[in-house]
């Protein structure tokens, strides 16, 4: 049974989340971590994994790194290395290094958003001897279902939450904020809307610069009992959210793992306000040529 | 100093041609299969032999990518494909799947396996994770800057390759998928609409608009233009120096390579590039440009200044105005193909290969039935001109801009 993972904004969510059937949790620390729902110091990461020994606790370092950045990364790694955490979610190969040269690779998750897209490649991956790989969001449920069957069980994938579409090292609000001169504060969150659309995506920056992410919130109620049995670990991605947003969803997709029908889950929760939500890829197929 | 490699795209056989005879050490191409650039002209195996053969005469080597972030589909025929540029004669692939790679090792080994920006490696110990992986070279992401890739290059464990020249993602690339969510042509599969490139409107959380109507917000980003830090590259051990642009005309390659070339030969020779000199680099570069360059990431992130807003796409370049067909060296006079409007008299500028930019005047222009014209504005048509210096086939022809520094 895939474990229920979700992302939290603060400490004292963390028991709520349980009760309602969160399973794995990310507790991820700034500057290591990017596009968080919350950030958590070392000693709050320490003090989970004590006081909730039942919780898999999992950090995210998907900072990309420069040279400069080594030596910290390789401290963090060292501290992770002495707490039992149950894995460390990355995307930077230089993680894998470090990782390796302390023996904890098997505790690492692969998640580069993009890359992740057949099982050709996650096969490769995983012969590294890390823990799973999270499965890209630009594929159809069939593709997805073909990697589990090609793959095994050590795969993740992403179910709710708005997903990140682009992420650029520029700090792209300043930069604009500056041409039309101005004052606005650059650590808010923003909606943008081309010219010519309707639709709206989130755009926020932080020190490592600028994401921008679905405007609506990716869903998978009726699609879960396909891979729930096959898969290590299924994720509740709560950036955007509200605290109670995320609590509903760990609820409800709890509720579904625990054998409640999809179709009523599915008649509580989503149908109420399904134009806040979307499928992402699952039944849409991307064209190769233009 | 070791002999740093000028590697240009080309996206069809003349493209390939005219990179190599302006100067390029390499070239990179499409394949039919598995290449990002879908709309460049992509090459068929015939084809790559017939470039390979070509660059060969020249000292020169042929890559392919095969550069796509393949889905199960994609991996059709992969081996064969492999083999098939294997013994075409290519050099190497510029590959980002980690399964190709590994797949390219073992069927295909005399080919070297670049690793693509498309997997965004911007420190030492990702470059000695790709070398772990069998790669033999690995291409940085544009994100670094100049102080942090003399620090991976001092401890590169493998050759690295830096964009010098040309079109930027304005998100790490490999890492959007706008065009995937707003038209469904996969970013990442060659499928890429620049949504980047577009205008948008801006509201707070409260759904207030924060855009200014008359200056939208843009994520499109200057082009590249590197010629400030060719020199330092070059004395920090980069391996390869690559241009951007598989799309770009046969005139933007031509004028880009013989530029780069002209400056990389002047710093190998005197070790420096007296400011007088980058300037004239410079200004060379500019005549090719369809859209105005920054220096990218090099001297750290880039501003305000180093973005395009109010523009959507690229300008058309319409200096360049005329081919030559060819050249009678005791009447003087050459057949020209016409590329772009222009009337007589008119100062023109020759880029040859063979030559250094001369400067001439076409006083006069003759149809091929010697009827006498003022206005050139049938493109491709052929007509007759006095040059008063050698000329030869395939030479370019374009109007001689003022000296102005962008």
């Amino acid at each position: 049974m895939a474990q229920l993972i979700a992302t939290v904004r603060d400490y004292h969510t963390i028991s709520k989340a349980i009760e309602l059937g969160m399973t794995g949790c990310i507790l991820s620390c700034d500057f290591f971590a990017t596009r968080q729902m919350g950030y958590f110091t070392k000693e709050e990461i320490a003090q989970a994994i004590v006081e909730y020994p039942e919780l898999a606790i999992y950090t995210n370092i998907n900072r990309i790194f420069v040279e400069d950045e080594l030596l910290k990364l390789k401290e963090f790694l060292l501290w992770c290395s002495q707490h039992n955490l149950a894995g460390i979610y990355y995307s930077d190969p230089a993680v894998y290094m470090l990782a390796k040269e302390l023996h904890i690779e098997d505790r690492l998750i692969y998640n580069q958003d993009t890359i992740l897209t057949n099982h050709y490649d996650i096969q490769e991956y995983l012969q590294l001897g890390i823990q799973r790989c999270v499965i890209s969001r630009e594929i159809t449920l069939e593709e997805i279902i073909a990697i589990i069957q090609n793959c095994g069980s050590h795969l993740e994938l992403m179910i709710h939450g708005h997903t990140n579409l682009s992420y650029s090292k520029r700090r792209l609000l300043t930069n604009y904020f500056e041409e039309i001169k101005k004052d606005y504060p650059v650590d808010q969150i923003y909606l943008l809307e081309e010219e010519s659309r309707n639709e709206r995506m989130y755009i926020m920056q932080d020190e490592q610069g600028t994401h921008i992410f679905t405007g609506k919130c990716l869903q998978m109620v009726k699609e879960l009992p396909l891979f729930m049995n096959q898969i290590d670990a299924v994720r509740i991605d709560g950036v955007f959210m509200s605290d109670e947003e995320v609590l509903d969803a760990i609820r409800f997709y709890a509720s579904i793992i625990n054998g409640q029908s999809t179709d009523e889950v599915y008649e509580a929760w989503i149908e109420p306000r399904k134009d806040q939500y979307h499928s992402g890829y699952l039944y849409t197929k991307t064209n190769i040529s233009k | 100093m070791s002999k740093i490699e000028l590697l240009a795209p080309a996206g069809d056989l003349k493209r390939l041609k005219t990179a190599i005879r302006y100067g390029a050490d390499a070239v990179y191409i499409g394949g039919k299969e598995l290449s990002l650039r879908s709309r460049a002209s992509n090459f068929s195996i015939e084809e790559i032999a017939e470039g390979v053969r070509f660059a060969n005469e020249y000292g020169a080597k042929v890559y392919v990518t095969v550069n796509m972030i393949p889905h199960d589909e994609d991996f059709v025929n992969v081996k064969e494909y492999l083999i098939s540029l294997q013994q075409a004669g290519v050099d190497a692939i510029i590959c980002a799947s980690l399964h190709i790679m590994k797949l390219c090792k073992e069927v295909a080994p005399k080919m070297e396996v670049h690793v693509s920006t498309q997997q965004t490696s911007t420190n030492s110990l990702t470059v000695d994770y790709w070398k772990m992986l069998g790669a033999d070279r690995v291409v940085l992401a544009r994100e670094v800057t100049l102080e942090q890739m003399r620090k991976v290059a001092k401890h590169s464990s493998l050759p690295l390759e830096v964009f010098i020249h040309g079109g930027m993602c304005v998100n790490y690339s490999g890492r959007c998928t706008l065009s995937n969510q707003m038209t469904l042509r996969d970013a990442n599969r060659g499928g890429c609409a620049q949504s980047c490139r577009w205008k948008y409107r801006i509201y707070n959380e409260q759904n207030e608009p924060i855009h200014d109507e008359d200056c939208l917000f843009s994520m499109s980003s200057k082009d590249l233009q590197a010629a400030s830090v060719i020199g330092e590259l070059m004395d920090m051990g980069i391996s390869s120096l690559k241009i951007e642009g598989r799309m770009k005309t046969a005139y933007y390659i031509a004028t880009v390579v013989k530029a780069y070339r002209n400056l990389i030969d002047t710093y190998q020779a005197n070790g420096v590039i007296a400011q007088q000199q980058l300037e004239a680099f410079q200004m060379e570069l500019a005549k090719a440009e369809n859209r105005p360059a920054s220096s990218g990431f090099y001297y750290g992130l880039p501003q305000a200044k180093d973005h395009l807003y109010g523009v959507n796409g690229a300008g058309v370049i319409q200096d360049f105005v005329a081919t030559v067909v060819n050249y009678d060296e005791i009447t003087q006079v050459a057949t020209i193909q016409v590329r772009n409007h222009f009337t007589v008299p008119c100062e023109m500028e020759l880029l040859s290969p063979y030559c250094d930019y001369k400067s001439f005047t076409i006083e006069h222009l003759t149809t091929m039935d010697g009827n006498e014209v003022t206005v050139a504005n049938q493109p491709m048509q052929l007509l007759n001109t006095k040059i008063p210096f050698a000329v030869a086939k395939e030479d370019m022809i374009r109007k001689k801009q003022r000296e102005v520094v962008k």
